[in-house]
C-alpha cells in the first residue's frame, strides 16, 4: 500500500503542475488551449537533450530553468502568431480551440522532425530515454531514507504553486493577469494593456506546464507522446476546477490521481476488476463532474436544465394535480 | 514510373472513406456549430464492430473455436475467406449496420452530459473521450489488445481478380458517399436545416423560439456519429486490419482540417478538403515508399502542413474555399435569385425616373424659378 500512497502524491504533484497552468491561460485569454500536451512534452526533453548534446549530468537547478524557459517561449510565440491576431479578429471561442488543434499538431510533429535529425546526427537513441541528471538516489532525513527525487517532486511543486500564489496576489502584474481575468473591458478602461498581459500569462502557463513535464521525467521515460498520454487527466483536473479556480485545479489532481492510483487497486482486489480499465475512472470522474456540478457560464454555454430533473419536475406536476 | 490505374484504385477508397467522415464532421461542425473532437471514437467503434462481427460470425458458421486474435484464427480466415460469396455480403452488409447503431448509440449516450456545457466542455470531454476508449482498447484482450485484429474478411473476397475486387470496392465506397452526399443534401437544405443553422448562429434565440435544442443536438449527434461508424467499418474492410493505435487523435485534426480547407457549413466544400488531404496522404506514403532514405520522415511532414494549414486558413481566409451559401428553400426561389432580378431591374427604372425628374425639375427651375433646391444654387 505504501507504494500507491507514494505513487499517488508522485501523480498529484505532476498533475497539479500541469492542469494549473492550463487553468490560469483559459481562465485569463479564454483560449481553450490543445496544445497544452506539447509544452508539457518540450519541457520533457530539454534536460535530455542538454544531457546528450554537451554529454554531461544535468543540475536540477539548470534543468528546471531551462525547461521554464524554452516552455516559455514556445507559449508566448504561439500567443503571438496564432492567438493574437485571431482574437484581434473577434474569432469566436469554437475558432480559437480549432486553432489550438492545428497549433497542437504543428509543433508536435515539427518536434518529432527535430528528434529525428538530432538523433541520426549524434547517433544516440533520444526516444523513449530519461535525463542524465546530478542527484543522489536516497537522501537520509532525520534517521529516514528518503527517494531524492521524490523529495525533489515536492519541493519543486511547492516552490513554483507559492511563488505563483505570490505573483498572482502581491505583484502588479499578477493582480493585471487576475483583472484581465475577471473582466477584461473593464480592467481595459483602467489602462492595463490586454496584449502584454496575456503575453506574461502564456509564458507562465507555459512554463510552468514545461516544469511539470521535467518532473515527469523524473521517473519514466520520455518521448514525444508523453504529453498526449498525460492529456486527458490533465484536462479531468481542469474541468474539476471549472476552468476557473486555481485551488480547487490542484484538488482535482489529488481527486484523479488518487482514483488513479488508489481507488482502481481497491477495485481489483475487491471487485475483481481489470486494470485496464483505469482511464475509464478518470473519464467517469470528468463526466460526474459535470453531471453534478456543471460549469455553467465558464465553458459560454447555456445553463440547460437536465433531463433528469425536468423529468423529475412532470412527476412533482402530476403528483400536485392528482392530489 | 506508376501506374495510374493502381494509384486510383488505391486513392478512391481513401477518398470515399475521408469523405464520409468530413460531411459528418461538416453536418456537426458547419451547420450545428457544435465543436466535436471526438470524431475518432465513433470512427473507432464503427471499425472496431466491424472487425470483430465479421470475424466472429465466419469463425462461428466454420465451427472453430480459436479467439479471434490468435495466429490459428488468423490463418484459418485466410483459408475460408473466399468460400462463400453470400457470406460475405450478407456479414459486410450487417457489420455496417451494427456499426451505425453501435457508434450512434454511444454519440447518443456522450451527448446527454456535455451537451449542456458550452462549447470549451464538450471538446475536452468528446477529445478524452475518444482518447480513453484508445488507450483502453489497447489493454482489452476480446479484441486483440494493441495487436487489434487481423484478417477481416474482404466484402469481395470471393473474386479471384484482385484489380476486379478493389475496383468493385472502390464502386462501393463511393456509391455509399453518393448516398450519404444526398442524404444530408436533402437534410440541410430542409427545415430542419434551417433550424440547425439559427443553433449555431444563437442557441438561445433558436432556444426562445421553441426549439428543443438539446434534443436536436442529440439526436444530429446519433446520426452523425452513426455514419461516421460506418466510415469506420468501411475502413476496417479496405485494410483488413485494425490496431487501436490507427485511431490517435490526429485523424480528428486531419478531418478537421478538410473541413476548414473546403469551407464549414458546405457539404461539397467538404469532399474537396477530403480529395486534397487524401490525395496528400496517398502521396506521403509512395514518397516513403520510392525514397525509403529521406532525412526527414514525409508523414511528419505532411502532419506539419495539415497543421499550418489549419492555422493559416482560419487566418487569411476563415470561410474556406468554398464559401457557405443560402439554403435552397421554396421561398427563396420565389423570392431570392428570380425576386433579385426583378428588384434590381426595377431599381434601376426608378433610377432613370428619378434622373429624369431632377434634370426636368432643373430645366423648370432654372427657367422659372420653382423646383427642388438644387445644391449649391441660391434663391431669394
Amino acid at each position: 500500500m505504501t507504494t500507491e500512497l507514494i505513487n499517488t502524491v508522485w501523480y498529484a504533484c505532476i498533475y497539479g503542475l500541469m492542469a494549473v497552468p492550463l487553468t490560469l491561460s483559459y481562465r485569463t485569454s479564454r483560449v481553450l488551449n490543445f496544445a497544452h500536451g506539447v509544452y508539457v512534452t518540450i519541457g520533457a526533453y530539454i534536460p535530455v537533450l542538454i544531457a546528450k548534446g554537451f554529454g554531461i549530468k544535468v543540475s536540477p537547478i539548470l534543468a528546471v530553468s531551462a525547461s521554464f524557459m524554452t516552455g516559455a517561449i514556445i507559449a508566448m510565440a504561439s500567443h503571438a502568431f496564432v492567438f493574437s491576431p485571431l482574437i484581434k479578429k473577434k474569432s469566436t471561442p469554437v475558432t480559437l480551440m480549432i486553432a489550438s488543434m492545428g497549433l497542437w499538431i504543428f509543433i508536435k510533429y515539427a518536434f518529432y522532425a527535430v528528434l529525428g535529425t538530432l538523433q541520426k546526427a549524434w547517433m544516440t537513441p533520444i526516444f523513449y530515454t530519461s535525463p542524465n541528471l546530478e542527484i543522489p538516489i536516497l537522501i537520509s532525513f532525520m534517521g529516514m531514507d528518503i527517494d531524492a527525487k521524490l523529495l525533489l517532486i515536492i519541493s519543486l511543486t511547492s516552490a513554483t504553486f507559492s511563488l505563483l500564489a505570490f505573483f498572482l496576489t502581491k505583484t502588479k502584474v499578477g493582480m493585471a493577469i487576475r483583472a484581465i481575468a475577471d473582466n477584461p473591458e473593464l480592467a481595459q478602461i483602467t489602462g492595463i494593456s490586454r496584449d502584454k498581459t496575456l503575453l506574461v500569462t502564456w509564458a507562465i502557463s507555459g512554463g510552468v506546464a514545461a516544469i511539470g513535464g521535467f518532473a515527469w521525467s523524473l521517473f519514466a521515460y520520455v518521448s514525444p507522446e508523453t504529453g498526449d498520454n498525460v492529456i486527458l487527466q490533465v484536462f479531468a483536473c481542469s474541468v474539476i476546477g471549472g476552468l476557473i479556480s486555481l485551488p480547487i485545479t490542484f484538488v482535482g489532481s489529488v481527486i484523479i490521481s488518487s482514483t488513479e492510483n488508489l481507488l482502481i487497486v481497491f477495485l481489483h482486489r475487491y471487485l475483481g476488476v481489470e486494470l485496464s480499465f483505469r482511464p475509464f475512472l478518470s473519464f467517469f470522474v470528468l463526466l460526474l463532474t459535470i453531471l453534478i456540478r456543471p460549469p455553467a457560464g465558464a465553458g459560454g454555454g447555456l445553463p440547460y436544465r437536465y433531463r433528469l430533473r425536468s423529468i423529475f419536475r412532470v412527476f412533482q406536476r402530476e403528483v400536485k394535480k392528482n392530489v | 514510373m506508376f501506374d495510374i490505374s493502381s494509384f486510383l484504385i488505391s486513392w478512391f477508397p481513401l477518398f470515399g472513406i475521408y469523405a464520409v467522415l468530413s460531411l459528418c464532421l461538416n453536418l456537426e461542425v458547419g451547420y450545428a456549430g457544435m465543436a466535436n473532437f471526438g470524431l475518432v471514437a465513433f470512427y473507432g467503434i464503427g471499425a472496431f464492430v466491424a472487425g470483430y462481427t465479421s470475424i466472429t460470425i465466419f469463425l462461428t458458421f466454420y465451427g472453430y473455436n480459436y479467439p479471434i486474435y490468435s495466429p490459428e484464427a488468423i490463418i484459418a480466415m485466410g483459408r475460408v475467406a473466399g468460400k462463400t460469396p453470400w457470406l460475405n455480403i450478407s456479414v459486410f452488409i450487417l457489420s455496417l449496420i451494427l456499426a451505425f447503431l453501435i457508434a450512434g448509440l454511444a454519440g447518443y449516450l456522450v451527448s446527454y452530459p456535455t451537451l449542456r456545457v458550452g462549447p470549451a466542455f464538450l471538446g475536452i470531454t468528446i477529445l478524452s473521450f475518444g482518447e480513453m476508449l484508445r488507450v483502453f482498447m489497447k489493454h482489452f484482450a476480446p479484441t486483440g489488445g494493441a495487436y487489434g485484429m487481423l484478417g477481416i474478411p474482404h466484402p469481395f473476397a470471393w473474386i479471384p481478380d484482385p484489380a476486379i475486387k478493389n475496383t468493385s470496392f472502390l464502386i462501393l465506397t463511393l456509391a455509399i458517399l453518393i448516398g450519404v452526399l444526398i442524404y444530408f443534401e436533402l437534410l440541410v437544405n430542409s427545415p430542419y436545416g434551417r433550424v440547425l443553422k439559427s443553433i449555431r448562429e444563437d442557441e438561445t434565440a433558436s432556444l426562445c423560439i421553441g426549439k428543443p435544442v438539446p434534443q436536436i443536438k442529440a439526436r444530429l449527434l446519433f446520426v452523425a456519429s452513426g455514419i461516421s461508424g460506418v466510415a469506420g467499418a468501411l475502413y476496417a474492410f479496405y485494410l483488413g486490419a485494425i490496431t487501436p493505435d490507427m485511431f490517435i487523435t490526429a485523424v480528428t485534426f486531419e478531418v478537421w482540417s478538410m473541413v476548414i480547407l473546403g469551407g464549414r457549413g458546405n457539404n461539397f466544400g467538404a469532399l474537396l478538403g477530403a480529395s486534397v488531404f487524401s490525395l496528400l496522404n496517398r502521396a506521403t506514403s509512395i514518397l516513403n515508399f520510392l525514397f525509403s532514405d529521406l532525412p526527414i520522415d514525409p508523414n511528419y511532414f505532411r502532419w506539419m502542413i495539415t497543421g499550418a494549414l489549419i492555422v493559416i486558413i482560419l487566418m487569411y481566409k476563415p470561410k474556406g474555399i468554398i464559401a457557405e451559401k443560402p439554403i435552397k428553400t421554396e421561398a427563396w426561389k420565389i423570392f431570392g435569385a428570380y425576386g433579385e432580378t426583378k428588384k434590381k431591374l426595377i431599381d434601376s427604372i426608378l433610377r432613370i425616373i428619378d434622373y429624369l425628374k431632377s434634370a426636368i425639375y432643373w430645366l423648370i427651375g432654372r427657367e422659372t424659378g420653382y423646383g427642388p433646391d438644387i445644391k449649391g444654387s441660391k434663391r431669394e
